[in-house]
C-alpha cells in the first residue's frame, strides 16, 4: 500500500516539478456580512482558464505562474469582485463577498455550489444549498432536508412517512449522513416525517451517489455531507419560523468581532401533534439544537466546536413511553501549514440512544450506539493542475443492543444486558484530482480500511460454523443452537476485514460547455442496520461485521453527459450507473429481529444490484429557476441457499430466500420524475410549485388463505412481486414578503403551502386482513397524507 | 413482549387514514390446511383431540371443508394408536384420548385424504397455571380496549415460551427471556371484547418453532397490527410433511400437542 501511494506521487509529481517560476495565490472566501465562510466559490484569473473553487471552510489555493492578473471571484447569490494583482510572491487575499439583494437582477456567475463542475472529474454528486431548500414545498410547511433530495435523480424514499432514504437503489443504511463531519445514525424525526437538519443552521449539503472520492468511506450507496453554518462575526442576529408542526429560532452573532461567533439553534414540535388525527390521548414531540462556536485566532489557524443535539418522545397514556435521539459533540482544528497545504483535524463524538418505557408489562428498555471519531485530512495543492488529498480516519464503536430493567418494584422483569459489541474501523486514503492535459481530468484515489471486532462478555460458535439449519423436509431455515458459548475479552480480536478501496473519476471537456465523465468505486461497509421492514424504523439495530456477518461490498460503475447551455443558464446532467452489493444480508421467514441476542441465526447472506438511468436538467439563474428529474432504475436482491443437503438419502439444493430467484427490493421504482419551479414574481412575491410521478413501489399479494384456530391468514408466494399504484402529486407555496420590510429592521414573510393540491389517496401500503365487525375479508389501503395546507412565518433581524 | 416494541411504534402513529379497496387476485393452488393445535388439560384424565381439515382458497373467499379424510394419532413411543372421526360437515374430527398417551413421548398424527399421506409429529410442550386474570382500566389504543391482566410464574430452570389465546381471535405469544423464573404480569389491550362478554383465556405452552409459526400467522393475519410499512411477508410454512418432497408442493397449517391452562373472565 504504501509502495502503492508513493509511485503515485512520484508519477504524477513530476509535471510539478518542472514547472518553473510559480507563486501561489491563497486565502478564504467569507460572506460580508456574517463573514461566513463560502462553499464553492470561483476563483479565475481572468483571460486564461486557471481557478480554483473554495473548499468546505471557504479556502482556496491557485498557483500560477509570475504575472500580472486581474481575479475574479464569484458565488452564487452574491455580487461578483474583481482584484488586480501583482504575483510576484506567495501572497494572501482574503475575500469578502456581498450578497446580492437585488432578486430580479440576473445574476452571472461561473461557480456556484449548486452548479456544474464541467472540467473537474467528480461526477453522481448534487448539491442544495440552504436557500432552494427552503423554497420547495412540503407538507405542513416544514422545509425539510430529506424531502428536499428525494426530489433528485436517483434518490427515492421508501413513500411518505418512511425514515431514510435510499440512493440508487441502495438500502438506507448505506448512506453516510455527515453532519459537520459527524456521523449521524438516525436521519429522522417523528418516524420520518420529518429529518433532523434544521433548515436555518445548514449553509450547504453535498449528496455524492457515485464516483465518491477516498476521502470518504465506511458506506456503500451514498455520502450526504452537510455543513452547518458558522454564525455571524459581525452582527447580532435572530432568525426563526413558526409553523404548524413546529416552530425554530437561531440566533447568531460575534464574541470578539471579526474573530470569534457563536450560533446557538433550536427546534421544537408542539406536543399534541398527532392528538386530532387520532382518539387516543398521545403525545408526539421532538426537538433540536444546533451549537457552533468558530474562533480564528489569526489566518492559519480556525477552530470550531459544534454540537448536535436531538430527541423524540412519544408517549400513550403514560403507559408507553419513547425516546430517541442523536448527540454529536465535534471539535475541529483547521490549519494551514503553508498557502498550499490546508489541514482539518476533527474529533467527533456521537451517540445515537433508543429507549423505551412499557409500563403495562413492566420495564424499561435502553439501547444505542456510540463512537469517538478521528478524522485528519489534508490538502496539498501542488500545483494548479494536481491537487492531493490525503489523511486517516480512525472510529471507535460501542454498540449497546439493548438494556432492560424493570420500572416498578412490583415488575417481574429481571435485569438484563444483551451482550455488548466493540469495533474500530481505521482507514487511511491517498486522492488525486489531477489535470492531465486542457481537456482531460482525472480523479483518482485509495482508500484502505480495516475492521476489527473485539472480544465480548459471551459470543455463541455453531457446529460446522453454521448458525442457521436448514430443514430439508419441511423448506424451512431455522436457528441452530450453540454448540458452545465463549467468553472473551474486549483486548482480544474475535474477527478482523481489510479492504483495499479504489476509486477512479474522469472528465474529458472537449469545450467549456460538454463534458464526459466516468468513475468507477469499491467501497465497503462494516456496520449493518437490521431492520425487518421495508423502511428504518427508530428501534432498528447497527450490528457491525464479526465472526458471522460479513461486510457488505460495493462496485459501481457510472458513466455520464454533461452540459451546460444559454450561457449557463441551463445545465443538463445524464447519468447511467450500474452497482453491485455482495453480503447483504436477509432475513429467514418469521426472523424476531427485535432484543435478539444471536441475531446471526435469523440472517442468511445474499447480494444486491442496481442500474439505471438519470436525467437533470435544471435552469439556474433568472427569476424562474428549477428543474426536471427523472429517473428509470431497477433495484434487486437476492439470497440463494448455501449449497445442497440431504433430503431422505438424496442431495437437495438449498433454496435459499425466495427460491433463490431476485426480487425487487421494497424501494424499487421503475420510473421516478419530479418537477420542481420557482418563480419570483416580484420583490413580494415567490411562487414555487413541485410535481412527483412514480411508479408504485413493490408489494405483495396474497396467493391465497387458511383458516388457523379461528383466524384468516393470507400466505403468499414469491417476494414483492406486485405494485402499489403509482404515485403522484402536485404541491404548490407562495412566499409573501410584505412591503414593511422595507422601512423595518424586522424582516417577516409568510409561506402558504398546499400538500397534495389534488388530494390524491396514494398508498401507502396495501394490507389484507380480516375486518373483526363484519368478519369479511378485505383490502386495505393506507394513504398518509391527503391534502394538507399550511401557513408558516419566517422572521430575522 | 419483544414483538410488542416493534407493534407500538409503528401503528399508533397512522391509523386515521385506511380506506377498503378492490384488488383482484388470481386464484390459488389449493393447499391442504391442517388445523392441528390440541390443548390438553392435564387436570383431566381425558382430553378431547379436535382437528380441522379444509383446502385452501382465493384471500376473499372461505376455506372448504375437508370431511372425508381418514386421521389418526398415535402414540409412538407406546404405539398406542387413535382414530378421529369426522364430526360434522365443517371438516372438523375428534376423539376422546387419554392425557396419558398425549403427554408422554413422540406424537405423530396421520392424515389420508385423496389416497394421499400427510404426516406431523411433535411431542408436548408443557405450560404453567394462571395465577391471576383480571380486567383493568387502563387504556391505551382507545376507549373501547379492554386492558386485560394476566399473571403466572414462570419455571425457573429453561427457556419457555408461551402462546395465549385471549378468546375472539386474539393471541399473544410470550418468551420468558426478560423474566427468566418470575412472578410476571403484563396487560394485554383486547380490542374486540365488549362488556357482557365472557371470555376464555388459555395460557398454552410452546416451542420455539411454534412460536416462530404463530408470530408469522399472527402477522400476516393482521393481529399483531397493521403497519404502513410493509414487514416480509411469508408462505407460513407449518410442519405438516405432504406426498411430495419438493419444496412448492408444501401443506398449510401446524400439529402441536401443548399443556393449556384456561380461565374464564367477565368483561365489565
Amino acid at each position: 500500500m504504501r509502495r502503492f501511494c508513493l509511485l503515485l506521487l512520484f508519477i504524477s509529481g513530476l509535471p510539478a516539478l518542472l514547472a518553473q517560476e510559480n507563486f501561489t495565490i491563497s486565502g478564504e472566501i467569507t460572506e460580508s456580512n456574517g463573514q461566513e465562510s463560502v462553499i464553492g466559490a470561483s476563483v479565475l484569473a481572468q483571460g486564461t482558464r486557471l481557478g480554483t473553487a473554495s473548499n468546505v471552510y471557504g479556502f482556496y489555493s491557485l498557483t500560477l505562474p509570475r504575472g500580472r492578473y486581474t481575479l475574479v471571484f464569484s458565488a452564487l447569490g452574491f455580487k461578483s469582485v474583481s482584484r488586480e494583482i501583482d504575483l510576484e510572491n506567495n501572497m494572501r487575499l482574503d475575500m469578502q463577498l456581498e450578497e446580492d439583494t437585488e432578486l430580479l437582477d440576473e445574476v452571472v456567475v461561473s461557480e456556484d455550489a449548486e452548479q456544474l463542475e464541467i472540467n473537474r472529474p467528480q461526477m453522481s454528486v448534487n448539491a442544495l444549498r440552504s436557500a432552494t431548500i427552503k423554497n420547495i414545498p412540503v407538507v405542513l410547511g416544514e422545509s425539510d432536508v430529506l424531502r428536499s433530495i428525494v426530489l433528485l435523480p436517483g434518490v427515492s424514499n421508501g413513500g411518505e412517512g418512511a425514515s431514510g432514504f435510499n440512493v440508487r437503489g441502495g438500502a438506507a443504511d448505506q448512506n453516510l449522513i455527515l453532519l459537520d463531519e459527524a456521523i449521524i445514525f438516525n436521519s429522522s424525526h417523528l418516524f420520518g416525517f420529518f429529518s433532523v437538519f434544521n433548515p436555518d443552521a445548514i449553509k450547504d449539503l453535498k449528496l455524492f451517489k457515485g464516483g465518491i472520492p477516498a476521502r470518504y468511506g465506511g458506506r456503500v450507496s451514498s455520502v450526504l455531507d452537510i455543513y452547518q453554518k458558522e454564525g455571524n462575526k459581525n452582527d447580532f442576529k435572530i432568525n426563526g419560523g413558526i409553523g404548524v408542526v413546529a416552530s425554530r429560532l437561531l440566533v447568531e452573532g460575534p464574541i470578539s468581532k471579526g474573530k470569534s461567533s457563536f450560533l446557538l439553534g433550536g427546534r421544537s414540535s408542539y406536543a399534541q401533534l398527532f392528538l386530532p388525527l387520532l382518539d387516543i390521548n398521545n403525545v408526539a414531540s421532538f426537538y433540536d439544537l444546533n451549537t457552533k462556536i468558530s474562533y480564528k485566532p489569526n489566518q492559519n489557524n480556525s477552530f470550531y466546536f459544534s454540537g448536535y443535539f436531538g430527541r423524540d418522545r412519544f408517549t400513550v397514556e403514560d403507559s408507553f413511553i419513547n425516546y430517541y435521539g442523536n448527540a454529536v459533540f465535534n471539535f475541529r482544528w483547521n490549519h494551514l501549514f503553508s498557502d498550499k497545504l490546508f489541514s482539518n483535524l476533527s474529533l467527533i463524538y456521537s451517540d445515537y440512544d433508543y429507549g423505551l418505557e412499557l409500563d403495562f408489562v413492566g420495564f424499561e428498555w435502553d439501547s444505542g450506539i456510540e463512537n469517538m471519531n478521528l478524522k485528519y485530512d489534508l490538502k496539498y495543492y501542488l500545483s494548479n493542475n494536481f491537487q492531493f488529498n490525503f489523511g486517516l480516519n480512525n472510529i471507535y464503536y460501542t454498540f449497546n443492543p439493548g438494556r432492560i430493567t424493570p420500572n416498578r418494584e412490583d415488575s417481574g422483569i429481571v435485569d438484563a444486558q444483551l451482550v455488548k459489541k466493540y469495533a474500530n474501523e481505521f482507514a487511511v486514503y491517498a486522492d488525486i484530482e489531477q489535470e492531465i492535459t486542457k481537456n482531460l481530468s482525472l480523479q483518482y484515489g485509495l482508500r484502505w480500511s480495516h475492521f476489527t471486532r473485539f472480544g465480548q462478555e459471551e459470543y455463541a460458535v455453531y457446529d460446522n460454523d453454521h448458525p442457521v439449519l436448514f430443514d430439508p423436509e419441511l423448506g424451512i431455515y431455522t436457528e441452530a443452537e450453540a454448540a458452545a458459548i465463549i467468553a472473551s475479552d474486549r483486548s482480544e480480536t474475535l474477527r478482523t476485514f481489510m479492504n483495499f478501496e479504489p476509486r477512479i473519476s474522469a472528465t474529458f471537456h472537449w469545450n467549456e460547455q460538454n463534458a464526459i465523465k466516468a468513475s468507477y468505486m469499491h467501497v465497503a461497509q462494516y456496520l449493518h442496520l437490521l431492520s425487518n421492514t421495508n423502511s428504518p424504523t427508530p428501534l432498528d439495530v447497527w450490528t457491525p461485521s464479526g465472526p458471522y456477518i460479513e461486510p457488505q461490498l460495493s462496485d459501481q460503475f457510472a458513466v455520464g453527459y454533461f452540459r451546460e447551455f444559454g450561457n449557463r443558464t441551463y445545465s443538463l446532467e445524464t447519468e447511467a450507473f450500474y452497482k453491485t452489493i455482495n453480503n447483504r444480508i436477509d432475513y429467514i421467514d418469521g426472523a424476531n429481529l427485535i432484543a435478539k441476542e444471536y441475531i446471526e441465526r435469523v440472517i442468511l447472506n445474499g447480494e444486491a444490484r442496481a442500474y439505471g438511468l438519470e436525467l437533470l436538467l435544471r435552469k439556474n439563474t433568472g427569476n424562474f429557476k428549477g428543474w426536471l428529474s427523472y429517473t428509470l432504475s431497477r433495484s434487486e436482491q437476492r439470497t440463494p441457499g448455501r449449497g445442497t443437503t440431504l433430503l431422505n438419502g438424496s442431495p437437495v439444493e438449498e433454496p435459499g430466500i425466495n427460491n433463490g430467484e431476485w426480487y425487487f427490493t421494497p424501494w424499487d421504482k421503475t420510473h421516478d420524475l419530479s418537477l420542481y419551479g420557482g418563480y419570483q414574481l416580484n420583490r413580494k412575491w415567490n411562487f414555487n410549485a413541485n410535481f412527483l410521478y412514480q411508479t408504485g413501489q413493490p408489494t405483495n399479494y396474497p396467493v391465497g388463505q387458511f383458516e388457523f384456530q379461528g383466524l384468516s391468514v393470507p400466505y403468499y408466494g414469491l417476494r414483492n412481486e406486485a405494485r402499489l399504484p403509482d404515485y403522484h402529486r402536485l404541491d404548490l407555496s407562495v412566499t409573501l414578503n410584505p412591503d414593511k420590510n422595507l422601512t423595518r429592521k424586522w424582516q417577516g414573510e409568510w409561506v402558504f403551502s398546499i400538500y397534495n393540491v389534488y388530494n390524491r389517496r396514494n398508498a401507502a401500503s396495501i394490507n389484507f386482513r380480516r375486518n373483526s365487525d363484519s368478519g369479511t375479508n378485505e383490502a386495505v389501503r393506507t394513504a398518509i397524507f391527503g391534502i394538507v395546507p399550511s401557513v408558516t412565518y419566517n422572521f430575522n433581524f | 413482549m419483544k414483538r410488542l416494541l416493534l407493534y407500538f411504534i409503528i401503528t399508533l402513529a397512522f391509523s386515521g387514514c385506511e380506506d377498503v379497496i378492490d384488488v383482484e387476485l388470481e386464484d390459488p393452488q389449493p393447499r391442504l390446511v391442517v388445523d392441528a393445535l390440541i390443548r390438553v388439560n392435564t387436570e383431566l384424565p381425558s382430553n378431547r383431540v379436535s382437528v380441522r381439515l379444509a383446502i385452501s382458497s382465493n384471500f376473499f373467499e372461505e376455506n372448504t371443508p375437508v370431511n372425508d379424510a381418514e386421521i389418526r394419532l398415535s402414540n409412538l413411543a407406546s404405539d398406542q394408536q387413535t382414530t378421529l372421526n369426522s364430526d360434522d360437515n365443517n371438516g372438523n374430527y375428534s376423539a376422546v384420548v387419554d392425557t396419558d398417551i398425549l403427554t408422554d413421548g413422540v406424537l405423530e398424527l396421520r392424515v389420508i385424504y385423496n389416497g394421499n399421506l400427510y404426516t406431523a409429529t411433535n411431542t408436548f410442550t408443557p405450560s404453567t397455571p394462571i395465577n391471576k386474570l383480571e380486567q383493568g382500566d387502563g387504556e391505551l389504543f382507545g376507549e373501547d380496549d379492554i386492558e386485560i391482566i394476566i399473571g403466572y410464574s414462570d419455571p425457573g430452570d429453561q427457556t419457555n415460551y408461551y402462546l395465549i389465546d385471549y378468546d375472539q381471535g386474539e393471541y399473544f405469544t410470550q418468551e420468558d427471556t426478560f423474566y427468566q423464573g418470575q412472578d410476571f404480569e403484563f396487560s394485554y389491550f383486547h380490542d374486540s371484547a365488549k362488556p357482557g362478554d365472557t371470555l376464555e383465556v388459555f395460557l398454552m405452552g410452546a416451542n420455539q418453532e411454534l412460536i416462530n409459526y404463530m408470530d408469522q400467522v399472527l402477522t400476516l393475519s393482521g393481529e399483531d397490527g397493521l403497519t404502513p410499512f410493509q414487514t416480509p411477508v411469508t408462505a407460513a410454512k407449518g410442519n405438516i410433511l405432504g406426498p411430495e418432497n419438493d419444496f412448492e408442493s408444501y401443506t398449510l397449517g401446524y400439529f402441536a400437542v401443548v399443556e393449556a391452562f384456561s380461565q374464564t373472565l367477565v368483561i365489565e
